[in-house]
């Protein structure tokens, strides 16, 4: 496949410093490539305004050993209305995300520092929340013992002019998080907060300042078990959160309203060590202040993961 | 009391001293060696410093240097002293070998399975390639690989402890309870005080 080495000479050039000499020689096609397919089915209840939100996407990893590498995503999103009349929201979110892992003698475990990008286009007639895009920065920290987890996410997102309000909108989002984890490693727990400013609060729910806590909890029992799962999912949010940019999904919340809290339950199987499926269901909660509607979104969540090597 | 010790301590100090002094009398290899054992590794590989200034392609020297520098911890720089060695003599199973050591104490384990895989090319049943390569295998959770790796290298070193603990685990983490309940009674034939194994027997032997 020379159009693949292709690309794998060009990410090598773009990480630098693979090494030199004969080990670089060795090593030259130590690329670990990853590829996701997901989609999401949702419904909403409580709402006289929206139906249903369908979500497409894949993603390519490829990495270097152990170095970096990169990731490429591209998810087709569809927003449907209650009313017949109203055409479906169809939207396009390319992403694009590098990292790059240090491991320093001084510390007791390595640093990767990432940086994503978001395009997002769609055909909101409103224009509120198309020509989205998104920078998001990320330099964390996971110790030897995968026991402690610790990162800093910030990103700066701006939108497109809406029709409707005539004022710019920009949303900076800082994300500490914190992980740890525990039982010889079968459990790990992850708390994310979400700061987000928004620049216009009249693009936002009338919300300038939004903070949410988002935990998420996995468990790798000891046995599968008869369904043999290898891990279990359990995740909530609270607190409100409004053009929320998610650095585990890759995606950004740009078609939602004030989100005012979630829950989700899952679980994921092995199908053998290239193959993997991730199921999740979920409860969102809603909140949009223009019409005065509280309203939920139920989904469903399917990932399934393929690793070539 | 003090008039006790003070002789003692001259004593031993003059004794210290004279060790000293015929260490440095052999040369930097033995001043390194004798550094080495007292677990002064920085100062080993100091004590190295006249040999690769003299000859920066002593091919030993860096070698040498590569291990002193992996045991005090300095990883990075043993790194790039194994890949020099790597230059001076691509044949080297030692530095491939060796380049796995701080490799695996970063947890690069794909690099660390790159380098043992370079050695098993050469020298297929290389025990420590094996061993090497089963830990990057642990550390990335391929419990299936490492279970099929271990099989084979059971095969070849039947009596070997280790190996069947890479086994037991790989069966363990892939919830195969019977399987490592069983490869970790061999272990117990083999080193009855084994913590690891007596461990995983004593929680799991009911089931």
């Amino acid at each position: 496949m020379p159009g693949r080495r292709l690309i794998f000479a060009f990410a090598a050039s773009i990480l630098g410093s693979l090494g030199t000499g004969i080990y670089a020689q060795d090593v030259n096609d130590r690329w670990f490539l990853r590829g996701d397919f997901q989609g999401l089915l949702s419904e909403y209840s409580g709402t006289q305004e929206r139906d249903a939100l369908g979500n497409l996407g894949l993603f390519i990893r490829a990495d270097y050993l152990d170095r970096g590498g990169i990731t490429i995503g591209y998810n087709r999103t569809v927003l449907s209305f209650q009313d017949g009349d109203q055409p479906d929201i169809k939207q396009d979110n390319l992403f694009l995300s590098g990292r790059w892992r240090a491991t320093p003698d001084w510390a007791p475990g390595s640093f990767t520092f990432r940086l994503d990008g978001h395009v997002i286009s769609n055909n909101d007639s409103t224009n509120g929340t198309d020509d989205v895009t998104a920078i998001a920065p990320q330099l964390s920290f996971l110790n030897y013992q995968e026991s402690f987890y610790l990162d800093i996410g910030y990103s700066v997102s701006s939108y497109g002019d809406s029709l409707l309000v005539p004022q710019a909108l920009e949303i900076d989002q800082l994300t500490p998080t914190l992980g740890f984890g525990f039982n010889e490693q079968r459990d790990w727990l992850q708390f994310r907060a979400y700061l987000i400013d928004a620049s216009s609060s009249q693009r936002a729910q009338d919300q300038e300042d939004s903070a949410a806590l988002e935990l998420k909890w996995t468990h790798w029992p000891t046995a599968r078990g008869r369904l043999g799962i290898d891990n279990f999912r359990v995740s909530t949010v609270l607190g409100e959160r409004i053009f929320a940019v998610d650095q585990d999904a890759g995606g950004i919340y740009n078609l939602s309203d004030l989100q005012t809290g979630a829950a989700a339950i899952g679980a994921e199987w092995a199908l053998n060590e290239r193959n993997r499926v991730l199921v999740l269901l979920g409860l969102e909660r809603y909140e949009n202040r223009a019409i005065n509607e509280d309203y939920q979104n139920t989904f469903l969540y399917f990932n399934f993961t393929h690793e070539w090597n | 009391m003090r008039k006790v010790i003070s002789p003692i301590i001259y004593s031993v100090s003059l004794g210290l001293s004279l060790v000293s002094v015929v260490v440095f009398a052999q040369g930097p290899w033995a001043e390194s060696y004798q550094l080495e054992t007292l677990g002064q590794y920085g100062s080993a590989v100091r004590a190295l410093g006249p040999v690769i200034e003299a000859d920066p392609a002593h091919e030993f020297a860096i070698l040498r240097s590569a291990w002193l520098k992996y045991l005090d911890g300095d990883y990075n720089a043993s790194i790039r002293d194994y890949r020099h060695a790597l230059e001076l003599n691509e044949q080297s199973l030692e530095a491939r070998l060796g380049l796995t050591l701080p490799l695996l104490a970063q947890r690069r384990w794909r690099e660390a399975a790159a380098s043992a895989e370079a050695v098993l090319t050469a020298a297929p049943w290389n025990y420590y390639a094996h061993i090497r390569l089963m830990v990057a295998e642990e550390g990335q959770r391929q419990w299936q690989t490492l279970a099929g790796h271990a099989r084979e290298v059971v095969a070849r070193y039947p009596s070997d402890a280790t190996t069947l603990v890479y086994l037991a685990r790989a069966e363990a983490g892939q919830g195969d309870i019977q399987s490592a309940l069983r490869t970790y009674a061999a272990v117990l034939e083999r080193i009855p005080a084994h913590e690891e194994a007596a461990a995983f027997v004593a929680a799991n032997g009911n089931q």
